[in-house]
């Protein structure tokens, strides 16, 4: 099916980004009116910054996510969430050897290391992606429950929660890390060559052999980062709770996935942004937080988010794929 | 960029002129449960409910799906968010809800727990307990041992197994870990041969449990930890025929057991009664919202609480020096009194 | 039977790829020859005796550690404990031979186990309490197939989106108030052993063997895995991809009923967590008993090999003592393990 699929990309591909955008910003308009209709809470300065607290882990994850579906070829990355309990428990074993912010700087290379782990299985072993991070999603949550024994680990110092805890002027720091990674990505995407890289692979991989570029070597790479980013998410978290869980991230591969497509990430490769992503991002915290509270039960929240996940690919396919009317003629 | 500013402008402008006034105040009580879902936390909401109605509170009973304590952050922030006056939360990790207590009490509200603890941090006001965990551990071991050996309990001699639930369970862990304690401390017969990890399904605990009964013929005691392991580690013991011929028991509520214990497949359950549990936590909250400072008695003293007086095996006291609200010792749930309860 | 009757001639004029015969000839060929290749049999036999020869050496090695291990109630109790899981594994290793996957295979069991025992609680005859099971199954399937196959949305997605929202029917139906002691109406069916053996896992053999006979007789099976081949050349000669894909995941959603169907007789009881995991498990059987994770190949026998593998290592862990802790690690390395193998033998192969 891939293969029968031509996109026009180049051309049409503005105005995809645009409007996907705009709907998104009134996506997030529409949230904000209902949710602050349903609760006088909502609105509040204080807490409306506050929210954006839970931004964070999120969107760093989902940054990662989106660069692996950008790139195409089924990419996915079902481990980011084990990813991210691994470095946290890490985290904390190394810093009960050396000062906590030297762990933290040594954290990240961890990451990138479990990154490209499932780099090289997904890339030049040659397993399809979703199996492949499935199955490195169990190991690496299976060795993070192994060496912590499944016991939360905590005795931080209390100056290393600045990171997961602390506002600046009011804005949480987590937010403010989110912006510090999601900037220079977006400038590597839009003004590097590896950026123009990323989308021709997802776009087509024969082409972008033809011309010189080695896909599989360019999907190493996003892997690698997103094991990089995972390790991020995992000090931010470990930062907040001032814990480091062996299950903190559970669930979050769900979440990373659905703000990549909600962004306008297309499922298979070669469309997206980040900037769509971070809308995206900000949207379902929205959303999450706004149920809460409005005191909708926390099954009904993932449920929602599911139900959008779904919807959003669909409708991205109807859009991507030429919209309805073509879409209607391929199932005749 | 300028129209999609533009939207952001005009939508929270429409949301600020819909923000209507606050209703009028009634004094607001949250429960926040280790995980949604299941029967023990659920009759809690009934009990609280219960209360609510009885002394005019409105109760917010809200929890994680999962037993996560990220989500169980992100719940007590948005309550703190919604102005509550008390929020009674089921700790699941003390580091990291105790700043959220810290910042919740620093904007006015009454921060306490309830069912499980944070000992150590400052801004909880007090800990409404279920029973004290050794006691807890201590009727698992003790009816364990009296039956093994009726005339002197002390003598018992037998092989134990756990079959838990999920590794990162700290109140099933404390269980097991204080009854391993009291069993080394107090049988020098009785030994604990296995700790299982069944996760969270009825399925898996089954089937560790029917591996369990091959791997050690000589059991003579299985405890399933968790109420989700009571229903899997029962129709075990049925299906391997083992009714009657080993001891077991578990935390389990009544409904889930009530089924084993008839057939006899459960010997018997150990636990408290939750809705009473539920029931009070929100009676201490609204003591305390109303800025009864019941946590200043220096004294211990028995509490008598309207609408729990005809509950059995509930003797609420308060004990100073440990900041706790004891609900009563444990409940002990056999043959004779399981048809009695609905939770 | 030659293998040309794959392609009979209602088929390709279905199919409407071509009205043109001289291109329809030129497009056979070669599918032909390809279906030939790719006939259930080659690499997945050789895969299944190296799993059998494992097998024997894991007995071994268990035998000698435990003396408990080699007694026929221990077998016995791994018979037992495989049916659930091995009907899940069976009908993934279908949707994994058309390239897909279904991640939401256990939320399914728990919606259908839910319906199967409020239907038991009503006091419904019990063949209807039966029937609910594969139906409810059988629909929740089709949804996800046709999200998958009609609006081309990857499997991955579409199914990881679907567990969240059949968690949360669960949520709905269920409440926080369990099923626990259901009447015992399906005892004689799932607790009898005939021969020795227990009745579910005759149950299960004989609908895997049936489904061997589908795959290896019938133009479905072949299409299956010319799909998982290649859904375009499949689609060029005539394959209707798109609903075959759907049959595959109807017939997982159909099995997954069964499954549900045979879990609530046997544990008389449905929590909240229903299930949980069992899809990676019934992932990991399907790979380990010769389906190829990429598609267009593999076996419905195998995945009884795979099932007996797993329920024999986490019986021989129990056995053998080993900490519970590890149990995640050692399903997470296994899947990883049968992954690689399986390349291994695609490599040498070409």
């Amino acid at each position: 099916m891939l293969a029968l699929r031509s996109r026009t990309v180049m051309p049409s591909l503005g105005r995809i980004f645009e409007s996907r955008l705009l709907y998104l910003t009134m996506f997030i308009g529409v949230i904000i009116t209902i949710f602050s209709i349903k609760s006088p809470y909502f609105i509040v300065p204080a807490n409306f910054l506050y929210m954006f607290k839970y931004t964070g882990i999120i969107g760093i994850l989902g940054l990662g996510e989106t660069l692996i579906i950008l790139a195409g070829g089924g990419g996915i990355d079902l481990s980011v969430g084990s990813m991210l309990s691994l470095s946290g428990v890490l985290l904390y074993f190394l810093s009960t050897m050396v000062n906590v912010w030297l762990a933290v700087v040594l954290t990240v290379p961890l990451g990138l290391f479990l990154g490209a782990i499932n780099g090289v299985l997904c890339t030049f072993v040659g397993i399809p992606p979703f199996l492949a991070t499935l199955a490195t999603m169990f190991a690496y949550s299976g060795i993070s429950l192994g060496i912590t024994r499944g016991v939360a680990l905590s005795g931080f110092p209390k100056q290393f929660g600045v990171l997961g805890e602390g506002l600046i002027f009011g804005v949480p720091v987590q937010f403010l890390v989110l912006l510090f990674v999601f900037i220079p990505a977006g400038i590597m995407l839009r003004l590097t060559s590896f950026g123009k890289h990323i989308i021709a692979v997802g776009n087509s991989e024969h082409t972008a052999l033809l011309v010189g570029i080695s896909p599989k070597r360019v999907r190493f790479v996003l892997y690698v980062i997103s094991g990089g980013l995972a390790a991020l998410g995992g000090i931010l978290m470990d930062s907040w709770l001032l814990t480091a869980r062996p299950d903190a991230g559970l669930g979050y591969e769900l979440r990373a996935i659905a703000v990549a497509i909600l962004g306008g990430t297309h499922i298979h490769g070669g469309s997206g942004t980040l900037t769509g992503t971070l809308l995206a991002t900000i949207a379902i915290t929205m959303i999450q937080m706004g149920l809460q509270l409005v005191n909708v039960n926390a099954v009904w929240q993932l449920g929602i988010i599911g139900l959008l996940l779904v919807f959003v690919a669909v409708l991205n396919q109807v859009i991507g794929g030429g919209g309805l009317r073509k879409l209607i003629i391929r199932w005749g | 960029m300028k129209r999609v500013l533009w939207s952001i402008v005009l939508a929270v402008l429409v949301g600020w002129a819909i923000w209507g006034v606050a209703a009028e105040r009634t004094i607001s009580v949250a429960f926040i449960p280790q995980l949604i879902g299941i029967p023990y936390f659920n009759a809690m909401e009934a009990g609280g409910k219960a209360a609510a109605e009885r002394f005019g509170v409105n109760f917010i009973y809200q929890g994680p799906i999962d037993v996560s304590a990220p989500e169980q952050l992100r719940i007590f922030d948005a309550l703190i968010a919604q102005g509550v006056d008390a929020i009674a939360i089921a700790v699941l990790d003390e580091t990291s809800i105790c700043p959220a207590m810290e910042r919740a009490a620093a904007a006015g509200l009454i921060p306490f727990t309830s069912d499980s603890d944070a000992p150590n941090c400052p801004a909880r006001r007090l800990f409404v307990c279920q029973a004290l965990n050794e006691d807890l551990a201590r009727a698992i071991i003790d009816g364990i041992a009296i039956r093994l050996s009726p005339g002197d309990p002390y003598k018992a001699v037998g092989k134990i197994a756990f079959v838990s639930g999920y590794p990162t369970a700290v109140n099933l862990n404390t269980w097991m870990d204080l009854m391993e304690e009291y069993v080394n401390a107090k049988f020098p017969g009785l030994k604990i041969v296995a700790r299982r990890y069944a996760g969270g399904t009825a399925a898996e605990a089954y089937r560790q449990a029917m591996d369990l009964f091959t791997a050690y013929p000589d059991l003579a005691a299985i405890v399933g930890v968790p109420s989700t392991s009571i229903p899997g580690v029962g129709q075990a013991v049925e299906d391997a025929g083992l009714t009657g011929k080993i001891i077991y028991t578990g935390y389990g509520s009544p409904l889930t057991a009530r089924d084993y214990i008839h057939s006899g497949a459960m010997t018997f359950s150990v636990l408290w009664d939750p809705w009473a549990l539920g029931y009070l936590t929100v009676w201490v909250g609204w003591l305390l919202a109303q800025g009864v400072a019941l946590d200043q008695i220096p004294v211990e003293i028995e509490l008598r609480v309207p609408g729990l007086e005809d509950r059995p095996e509930v003797a609420v006291r308060w004990i100073p020096e440990k900041k706790i609200v004891l609900l009563g010792p444990p409940l002990i749930i056999t043959k004779e009194n399981v048809d009695k309860y609905d939770f | 039977m030659s293998t040309s009757t794959t392609f009979s001639p209602c088929e390709i004029s279905r199919g409407g790829v071509g009205d043109t015969p001289s291109l329809l000839t030129m497009i056979r060929q070669p599918m032909i020859r390809k279906l030939q290749n790719i006939r259930p049999r080659s690499t997945v036999a050789q895969k299944q005796v190296s799993l059998l020869a494992v097998i024997c050496l894991l007995i071994g090695v268990f035998s000698v550690l435990s003396p408990h291990f080699l007694t026929l109630k221990n077998f016995q109790t791994i018979l037992r404990n495989m049916p659930e899981l091995g009907l899940l594994s069976v009908g993934m290793s279908i949707v994994m031979m058309t390239g897909g996957i279904d991640i939401s295979a256990e939320a399914a069991l728990g919606v259908a186990a839910i319906l199967v025992g409020k239907s038991m609680l009503q006091g419904d005859p019990a063949w209807v309490s039966a029937l609910i099971g594969p139906i409810t199954g059988g629909i929740l399937g089709t949804i996800n197939g046709v999200v998958v196959a009609y609006f081309g949305v990857l499997p991955i997605i579409v199914t990881l989106g679907a567990m969240y929202v059949w968690r949360a029917v669960i949520f709905l139906l269920v409440g926080a108030r369990w099923l626990s002691g259901l009447p015992r109406t399906f005892d004689p069916l799932v607790k009898t052993f005939v021969l020795g053996i227990p009745i579910p896992f005759i149950f299960f053999l004989l609908i895997t063997m049936s489904l061997e006979f589908l795959f290896r007789k019938t133009p479905f099976g072949w299409h299956i895995l010319a799909i998982g081949n290649s859904e375009y050349s499949a689609r060029l000669a005539g394959v209707r991809t798109r609903r075959v894909t759907v049959g595959a995941y109807a017939l997982l959603g159909v099995l997954v009923g069964i499954a549900a169907f045979l879990y609530v007789g046997k544990h008389r009881n449905v929590e909240m967590t229903v299930a949980s995991g069992m899809s990676l498990e019934a992932i990991a059987a399907a790979v380990i008993g010769g389906t190829s994770i990429l598609g267009g190949e593999g076996s419905v026998i195998g995945c009884v090999i795979g099932v007996f593998f797993i329920r024999l290592l986490q019986n021989g862990l129990v056995l053998l003592g080993i900490p519970s802790i590890w149990d995640y690690l050692v399903l997470g390395g296994l899947i990883i393990a049968a992954i690689l193998s399986d390349l291994l033998y695609k490599r040498r192969r070409t």
